[in-house]
């Protein structure tokens, strides 16, 4: 479904990500692990579109879709969820869900969200409903940066370091929620430096190092090479 | 008792009147300042041609029709403009987003010159909210009861659909982060347009309801867009509510000077926008602005480099050729030396008014559009002093204390727009100092005891010794090139190196403990006092003092010069001065639509200024 061939970007000269190629059947889970600075969220934005490729191809469904901006990207079907969160802070959280919505394609295979759907995700969201998105905790902002980008009825879900500054409790209901979607259907990217979760989440890794793609494979596999997470991973 | 009472309930309906029409005008500038994060200068022309558009459709239309086509009309010219002219520019530093917004300003008023012709176009009474009514025994114009009702209705209308739909939340969102509405599917760009015409036609809708009340006239676009700059830096930028609100209280202010002190409301306005600034310099209704960071890629100075020999050889080689211009223009055939002088005179001194620009945009990133006001000080404070300091001494003496107290009062004026908007940057910076200028240029044409109004004031060439043109020219040539070389050393000087900090990163100028106060209000004090010399010389170039001096056209023309000619070099500021003397001198004389041409030629430099970069789409490089 999606195919990365050759990805090469930088800022302002200088390279970021050189030659990254992988691809993703529909229904997978592939986990980006990498350290702080590896490229993992760069290749993220790259993928639903903020930053222009140097060269390489972006393929997703059989279209090129290197050179299109952010709201076709989304609007094919890939959901972005930022790091950051980037709920908007002035709005409430009804206000940032309906952001988001959008009417689901009658030919999709995958069941629609709508609102009582994210909330039986989501149940924390129910309460929140009329707080301002700048109001709410780190935890409840994940829940609603997810389900905003939920509603826009997405295939792909490119989700950057879900499970950042979130309390460990917080962290289990994540992984769940994680793997409901993934239940649900949902194609999934997660990128990842807490090793634990990305296991739970992901059954295939891809590690960047360097800019660089240093390993690909089963999960179980990536995690048991001493030498790749001393070099690569560890802390 | 009755009578305390009258004058309560006029004085209140009367600000709700003013109020409800700045916020007209200003709603739509914030709205659309909110979305895509440009000033458009050309908000106020929208509003005169919907007032014009509506008295031609008056002809064929009866008043509620007639303003409604009219709205839809400038709306539908918004849309236009945002997708042609403005979409290009999203990414475009400040100072050309400016300028292109102030060379559809240029281009509109001609146009609208060439349509409605240049005289006041009084519109029709509208027959249903024609004639008056007795409120506590006094008769008060229906009119202006429909005016408060009408801006009571487009509050309460934009109320509704900022909260309440869709179409609003993602306004609001746009407002907050753009890029991340792009990535949940939104078309942002469309989003951009949609709201440009929607503030447009609020423009218009402005424009059209001033009419059964005032005349279309040409001055209006930009009285009002200095009116509706005053309320969105009030209320903060981006705002509606606080639109409303400042929009409001300077409505209500203002009419309760006309009854305490009439003489004041001129200058109300700008002592509500001092205060609020002080403050609470985001504005009633605006959020604290995040920390600042580095300029966009786009916008950044390229690095500061001593000159070349080449070019050392070049600039004594031009040095030398203007010194002797005296003798060499004396052997051209047919042309008059005196005139020449007197070209090359206005040249140096434009120069020099274009040198106090690039010390505060090139080199200090503080870009403003109220540099006639230093301009104007100085040349006025140069034109009150010499006729009474030449009762009492000599010539020479008298013209050196004109141009001392052009220069001090010029560097006063620098540190009071300093002072006031010391917490300011980018494009509150650039309304504020416009108001101010604006303010003060108003000030000069009403002082007509101090200025002599739009009389001037005359009499004022030098005698003596430096009645000599030559000798004058000598004098400038002096005096310019001395203050470019002391500028030039400034800028590798710690002094201009911290003000190139601030340009560059203020956040990390200030935390290497830079005091940007104290930066900032030496540079504005050096570029008032070189502006103000500037002024007093040109008086004494061309004899007399206008309020022209300070309007908004001698700021811009400065602008001009330093898009010509390139903001971060003072042989840029000299080059760009004397390319725009010689197109300028050459426009006005050869055809009345200079303003288009200069606009549409204002244009093409920016875009080609901008050239491929302005091509790449707007959602790259967050």
């Amino acid at each position: 479904m999606l195919t990365v061939d050759g990805l090469t970007l930088g800022y302002g000269g200088q390279p970021v990500l050189a030659d990254v190629s992988f691809t993703l059947a529909e229904g997978e889970a592939l986990a980006l692990l990498g350290r702080n600075g590896a490229g993992k969220s760069t290749l993220m934005k790259a993928l639903i579109g903020f930053i222009p490729l140097a060269t390489g191809r972006i393929l997703w469904c059989e279209n090129d879709i290197s050179r299109w901006p952010p709201f076709r990207r989304a609007r094919a079907g890939i959901g972005y969820v930022p790091e950051e969160r980037r709920i908007f802070a002035d709005l409430t959280v009804a206000e940032n869900l309906a952001t988001g919505l959008r009417t689901p394609d009658p030919e999709s295979p995958l069941p629609p969200w709508d609102i009582a759907r994210i909330l039986s995700l989501f149940p924390a969201l129910t309460a929140l409903l009329n707080q301002r998105g700048g109001a709410i905790s780190g935890g409840e902002a994940q829940m609603l940066a997810i389900s905003r980008c939920l509603l826009g009825q997405p295939r792909l879900l490119l989700l950057d370091e879900p499970a950042e500054g979130l309390a460990p409790m917080i962290v289990h209901d994540m992984i769940e929620a994680i793997n409901l979607m993934r239940a649900a259907g949902l194609t999934l990217l997660l990128s990842e430096q807490m090793l634990p979760v990305a296991h739970a989440c992901a059954p295939r890794a891809l590690v960047l190092g360097g800019g660089r793609v240093q390993a690909a494979g089963a999960m179980e596999a990536v995690l048991e090479d001493r030498a790749l997470i001393e070099t690569w991973l560890g802390v | 008792m009755i009578d305390t009472l009258q004058t309560l309930l006029f004085v209140l309906l009367n600000g709700f009147v003013s109020g409800g029409v700045l916020f007209l005008i200003a709603s739509g500038l914030t709205l659309i300042f909110g979305v895509s994060r440009v000033v458009n200068f050309a908000h106020g022309s929208l509003a005169m041609v919907g007032a014009f558009l509506t008295y031609t459709l008056l002809a064929y239309l009866p008043y509620p029709l007639a303003i409604l086509a009219a709205v839809l009309s400038v709306a539908l010219l918004g849309a236009g403009i945002e997708r042609s002219l403005i979409r290009p520019l999203y990414r475009a530093p400040e100072l050309l987003q400016l300028l292109a917004t102030f060379a559809l300003v240029l281009i509109i008023q001609d146009a609208a010159l060439a349509i409605w012709g240049p005289e006041d176009l009084l519109g029709p009474r509208w027959p249903s909210l024609s004639g008056s009514v007795t409120l506590l025994e006094r008769r008060y114009p229906v009119y202006n009861l429909f005016l408060i009702v009408a801006a009571a209705g487009v509050a309460i209308g934009l109320h509704w659909l900022m909260g309440r739909t869709r179409f609003g939340i993602l306004i609001r969102a746009a407002t907050l982060d753009a890029p991340m509405l792009a990535a949940l599917g939104v078309r942002e760009d469309r989003l951009r347009t949609a709201v440009f015409a929607l503030g447009a036609g609020l423009a218009g809708l402005g424009g059209a309801l001033l009419l059964p009340r005032d005349a279309a006239h040409l001055g209006l676009d930009l009285t009002l867009v200095v009116d509706a700059f005053v309320v969105v830096v009030v209320g903060g930028l981006g705002s509606v509510g606080g639109a409303f609100r400042a929009a409001l209280l300077i409505g209500l202010v203002q009419s309760a000077a006309l009854v305490i002190w009439p003489k004041s409301s001129l200058v109300l306005p700008f002592l509500i926008m001092a205060l609020t600034l002080w403050l609470r310099p985001q504005g009633l209704g605006g959020k604290p602005p995040p920390p600042p960071g580095p300029p966009p890629l786009a916008e950044r100075a390229p690095p500061l480099r001593p000159w070349s020999v080449r070019q050392k050889q070049a600039l004594a080689l031009a040095g030398i050729a203007l010194a002797t211009a005296p003798l060499w223009l004396s052997l051209l055939p047919g042309s008059p030396r005196a005139y020449g002088l007197l070209l090359l005179t206005e040249f140096l001194c434009l120069g020099l008014f274009a040198v106090s620009l690039h010390w505060l945009i090139g080199v200090g990133g503080l870009v403003t559009f109220g540099q006639a006001a230093f301009f104007g000080l100085g040349a006025y404070a140069l034109a009150l002093v010499v006729p009474s300091a030449r009762a009492g001494m000599p010539e020479e003496m008298a013209l050196a204390l004109g141009l001392l107290n052009a220069v001090l009062i010029g560097g006063l004026g620098g540190l009071g727009v300093g002072a006031l908007s010391l917490r300011l940057s980018g494009v509150s910076l650039a309304m504020v100092s416009l108001a101010v200028a604006q303010g003060l240029w108003s000030l000069a044409i009403q002082a007509k005891g101090l200025t002599g109004g739009d009389d001037g004031l005359l009499g004022l060439s030098p005698k003596g010794f430096f009645a000599d043109r030559a000798a004058f020219f000598l004098l400038v040539l002096v005096l310019s090139v001395s203050i470019a070389v002391f500028v030039r050393r400034l800028s590798f000087a710690p002094t201009g190196a911290f003000l190139r900090a601030l340009r560059d990163h203020p956040g990390r100028a200030a935390a290497s403990g830079l005091s940007l106060t104290g930066i900032k209000l030496r540079a504005f004090a050096l570029s008032g006092a070189i502006a103000g010399l500037a002024g007093g010389l040109t008086v004494l170039t061309r004899g007399s003092a206008f309020p022209q001096l300070a309007s908004l056209g001698q700021s811009v023309d400065g602008l001009v010069m330093l898009v010509l000619g390139g903001q971060f070099s003072v042989i840029g500021a000299f080059g760009g001065a004397a390319l725009f003397h010689a197109l300028h001198s050459e426009l006005i004389r050869s055809t009345p639509y200079w303003r288009a041409i200069l606009g549409l030629a204002l244009l093409a430099l920016i875009f080609a200024r901008l050239g491929f970069r302005a091509r790449r789409p707007a959602w790259f490089g967050r």
